[in-house]
């Protein structure tokens, strides 16, 4: 053998790169407006993808396999938009049908005796959801950065979601400057130190959440920082697009070892237009994320321009994310990021999250990664006490069919449907209001309150 | 059969468009009265997308065919001395830095649909580049994006920048996830709006409020 360079499997990318200097050039005003709206139009039409006015939970599973057809064309048929190159990376119907079918069945995520097996789920399979959860992208302040985060691990989660550093060293961070880089660093370093202190020093993590670019992501993984057993996201933007900064960032995580999860989010009202066209665009972000990625696990987040998070339609699109696959039999390891308008220590955010988890934990999604509260825009608003909730619900509700849970979702947000809009839903309260910070237990009547809580959600049917 | 003006704005029709104001024109309609017809159009894509039943595509793609329709009318208005009567005029655009254009790409759209003239400058876009754009036009108001909160203090300075150009007509708004009213008046914005209507609105009352002063006419304060 001469000197010639050797395949190495995690150059990978570099594939994807040269797609993306040769493939058809389009504005990008042109795919967002025209190409990408017409192909969806044509998608739904084509497989008669049609939401049932009203229906929260999608029940019909011969429409679920058609989604999934109908994301592969999608994708196939438009590939992936470049925005530095404004051209399209083309992607094959055997790659992504070979992507689909080396897809793991499960894999580990941390270490040591925090070692857990996330699977892939199938239609009424009565095994628990994996779930993680922590402070999911919303903004931390130093002060209950630590206490927030270990109050999380101290409950019953397989993973712990990072949230976004608002200062550092007292620093605010902004972007391209040396303190975002450094909250990067300290946002696995804070969320380390919280698993000490909750003793789970194994349970993975899954961030970062404080840099925006590659640069900042990449400096997550260091001694003392993101490890193999972790996870670390990769984000594909809006609608199935792409930059050479995503590129760059899958590049560090395969040379780095570090495990990655999608963080997919069609957004409902947007460049894909209504829900059934959302839930098609949806898929295929997710084929194009196991496709360029090569990730693991999957993470589906149904953005809406209306915040409409527990609404019918954003329900149907989120559990159409899982559904599509699991009903055509396909073992993804699909999972779901849940969220609300409201805050914590409120009725209507148990409402949010228990309407969202019983949807999507019915349609099959193997893995929740959080539920972040107040839209994940207010400080400090996160709590273990939300953890425990997510993980009581999730786990409860395992085994029920989509039909029962269309209608315990009805159940459940009935009378609440204008409590759970933007504006309308309650601010809540903070970890220190909700918290003995020393302690790092919840206050009596939070608990007291959740006891209530469950006692309103079991009238609804759910086995809590 | 002819498609109507609202149908050729929801398909972005740009070229069935030019040819609806020609023949238009040529068949001796005065060039405001098809200026409010597509006005009214305009209005109601708005209205549609507000109510769910057009989406963003829809709307970015009527004020495209909205500004072909108007670029041949305004021969046709100049020459008739009808003016052309713009709302105000927007600069918009997402700061340096922050690539989310989504939501921009929606008030702009509304705004339009509303009848403002927008410049939008883009993503990634920074203090200057907003302030030249402003200075061009004449803005009555520019609109800063940032979804990113370590790219709010970009927002900042566009607000100092145009302290420092000195222009004391134009107003600046500023919108995004993690924007709330006492950060936007703390950095000495004239106003946020939680969304692109209401984004709207604000346009509508800011210009309005100008125009009144201008005018020599002191608003009148709302009893609490």
């Amino acid at each position: 053998m001469g000197l010639s360079a050797m395949h190495d499997e995690r150059d990978r990318v570099v594939e994807f790169y040269d797609r993306a200097l040769v493939g058809e050039q389009i504005g990008e005003r042109q795919f967002d407006t025209r190409i990408l709206p017409a192909k969806l139009r044509e998608l739904v039409g084509k497989y008669e993808i049609v939401m049932t006015p009203g229906e929260f939970v999608p029940t019909d599973l011969d429409m679920a396999r058609r989604v999934l057809e109908a994301g592969v064309e999608l994708l196939a048929d438009l590939g992936v938009y470049c925005t530095d190159t404004e051209r399209l990376i083309a992607i094959s119907r055997d790659e992504i049908e070979t992507a689909l079918e080396e897809s793991p069945e499960s894999f580990e995520q941390g270490c040591g005796a925090q070692t857990v097996k996330v699977r892939a789920r199938g239609l009424d399979d009565t095994r628990a959801p994996s779930v993680n959860n922590g402070s999911c992208g919303s903004p931390m302040s130093e002060e209950a950065v630590v206490p927030a985060l270990a109050s999380c691990a101290m409950e019953d989660i397989d993973g712990l979601v990072t949230g976004y550093l608002k200062s550092v060293l007292g620093r605010e961070t902004r972007a391209r400057t040396p303190i975002e880089l450094l909250a990067c660093k300290k946002e696995v370093i804070y969320a380390r130190q919280s698993l000490e202190i909750a003793g789970k020093p194994g349970l993975s993590i899954l961030g970062i959440m404080s840099g925006g670019n590659s640069e900042s992501q990449d400096a997550c993984t260091f001694e003392g920082g993101l490890r193999a057993s972790d996870r670390h996201l990769n984000v594909l933007d809006n609608e199935l697009k792409l930059s050479f900064d995503t590129l760059n960032r899958v590049l560090h995580d395969a040379y780095a070892g570090t495990g990655t999860v999608s963080a997919i989010a069609p957004m409902l009202g947007g460049y894909c237009g209504g829900p059934e066209s959302t839930a098609i665009c949806g898929v295929a972000e997710v084929l194009a994320s196991r496709v360029i990625f090569d990730n693991q696990c999957m993470g589906s987040w149904v953005e809406s321009i209306w915040q409409d998070y527990a609404s019918p339609q954003w329900l149907w699109v989120a559990g159409m994310l899982s559904l599509a696959f699991v009903a055509a039999g396909q073992h993804l390891v699909t999972g779901n990021w849940l969220g609300g308008n409201a805050g914590p220590w409120t009725a209507v955010q148990c409402r949010e999250m228990a309407a969202q988890s019983v949807a999507v934990i019915a349609c099959g999604s193997s893995i929740v990664h959080g539920f972040n509260g107040n839209a994940g825009t207010v400080e400090d608003h996160v709590t273990g006490m939300e953890s425990r909730m997510l993980v009581e619900v999730c786990r409860a509700v395992a085994g029920i069919s989509v039909t029962d849970a269309n209608d315990i979702v009805g159940r459940v947000l009935a009378g609440y449907e204008d409590l759970c809009k933007p504006g309308n839903a309650p601010f809540g309260k903070s970890f220190l209001e909700c918290y003995d910070a020393d302690s790092l237990q919840p206050k009596e009547e939070f608990v007291a309150f959740w006891e209530a809580e469950k006692a309103d959600l079991r009238s609804c049917g759910l086995p809590l | 059969m002819a498609s109507t003006p609202l149908e050729l704005l929801i398909e972005g029709n740009e070229e069935e468009i030019r040819v609806f104001v020609g023949k238009a024109l040529k068949d001796g309609r005065e060039p405001a009265a098809v200026l409010d017809e597509l006005s009214d159009s305009m209005g109601q894509v708005g209205a549609m997308f507000e109510r769910g039943e057009a989406f963003l595509p829809e709307l970015m793609l009527a004020g495209d065919a909205m500004q072909a329709a108007v670029d041949v009318l305004m021969p046709a208005l100049a020459d008739s001395r009808s003016a052309f009567v713009s709302k105000g005029t927007i600069v918009i655009g997402t700061v340096k830095d922050d690539m989310h254009d989504v939501g921009k790409n929606i008030v702009a759209s509304l705004l339009a649909a509303n009848g403002f003239t927008v410049h939008d400058v883009g993503r990634d876009a920074p203090a200057e580049t907003f302030i030249r754009t402003a200075q061009e036009v004449q803005a009555d108001v520019i609109a800063v994006s940032t979804l990113l909160s370590t790219t709010m203090n970009h927002a900042e300075q566009v607000i100092a920048a145009m302290d420092q150009a000195d222009m004391p007509l134009c107003r600046c708004i500023v919108g995004g996830a993690p924007v709330t009213e006492q950060w936007a008046e703390s950095i000495g914005a004239h106003g946020t709006a939680k969304d692109a209507p209401s984004a709207v609105a604000l346009c509508e009352r800011l210009i309005g409020m100008r125009r009144l002063e201008e005018a020599g006419v002191r608003p009148m304060l709302e009893p609490d």
